[in-house]
């Protein structure tokens, strides 16, 4: 997957994907890979991905909301309450008003909706990794 | 079951389905259908809550899932691996979720669930006891239907 230059980092950075299905994992991790990121941990469920976050402590999490034992909103919540640093992406095939406002309240800093195409996401990171905020 | 809730998913089937395997489809008739078996050898189950009850299940022959399958993957598996199985699961995934966000987004409250893979073996069966819409879809690759039944509480 080649990605512009203008969307490859320079410095190296770390990344925890949590979503339930493999092929998702799979997909967002090329991208990352691509634009210079390192996945340092895969969750398949909120659970996981809280163990993981603590652990790890990745420069991101791009995190799915529709996941067994313990959804994205959820994971959101406690990760945030502990860590109001966490720079959290939403990625989701759910994407009503309602839910992305929940989202971005709790402290997510984007809401991507599924299906995405590669450069949108790489973007996004970008924006996230290099603002911290919503852009 | 009441018709805003059908096309929602019928758009949400054509828009995700033709972006994820990159060609144009079509869609046919919808048909009804009452009784309890899906005859098909792929079935991907979500289970929906909330305002409306029941769940959709998109369904297709073992070499079309193959196919479409190899297609998203940019493989050549011969048969259905696991990894196979679940782009299709991600697939249903993501016209569920679409669909219920332009539902949602009229105001009602509908949730969804992870995808339940069921193969032939398994016994492919309308398990939600209601009546179903069947849409077929076709594509290069082959036949899809996207079975929706849904009741509304």
């Amino acid at each position: 997957m080649k990605q512009p230059n203008s969307i490859i980092f320079n410095k190296s950075f770390k990344c925890i994907i949590a979503d339930d299905s493999q092929f998702a994992r799979m997909n967002i991790g090329k991208i990352v890979s691509s634009i210079g990121g390192q996945v340092t941990g895969e969750a398949k469920n909120g659970i996981e991905a809280i163990e993981l976050y603590f652990r790890i402590k990745p420069d991101i999490l791009l995190l799915d909301i529709t996941m067994p034992e313990l959804d994205g909103i959820e994971t959101l919540k406690i990760i945030m309450d502990k860590d109001n640093t966490a720079k959290i992406i939403v990625i989701s095939s759910l994407g009503h008003k309602k839910m992305m406002l929940n989202a971005i309240s709790l402290g997510a800093k984007h809401f991507i909706t599924k299906p995405y195409n590669s450069e949108q996401v790489s973007l996004v990171i970008k924006s996230v990794l290099e603002n911290g905020a919503d852009q | 079951m009441r018709y805003e809730y059908i096309e929602p998913f019928m758009k949400s089937t054509i828009e995700v389905i033709s972006k994820t395997i990159q060609s144009e489809i079509s869609k046919g008739d919808i048909v009804l259908i009452e009784h309890n078996e899906i005859n098909d050898d792929v079935a991907i189950v979500i289970k929906i809550a909330g305002d409306s009850e029941g769940g959709i299940i998109l369904t297709m022959d073992t070499v079309t899932a193959i196919k479409i399958s190899n297609r998203i993957l940019k493989e050549n598996f011969e048969m259905l691996t696991p990894l196979c199985l679940d782009s299709l699961a991600e697939i249903a995934n993501t016209i569920t979720g679409n669909a219920i966000s332009l539902i949602n987004d009229m105001g009602y409250d509908i949730r969804t669930n992870p995808p339940l893979i069921l193969v032939k073996d398994n016994g492919v069966k309308n398990i939600f006891n209601v009546e179903i819409f069947c849409v077929p879809i076709f594509t290069r690759d082959g036949d899809i239907t996207m079975n929706i039944a849904l009741r509304t509480n």
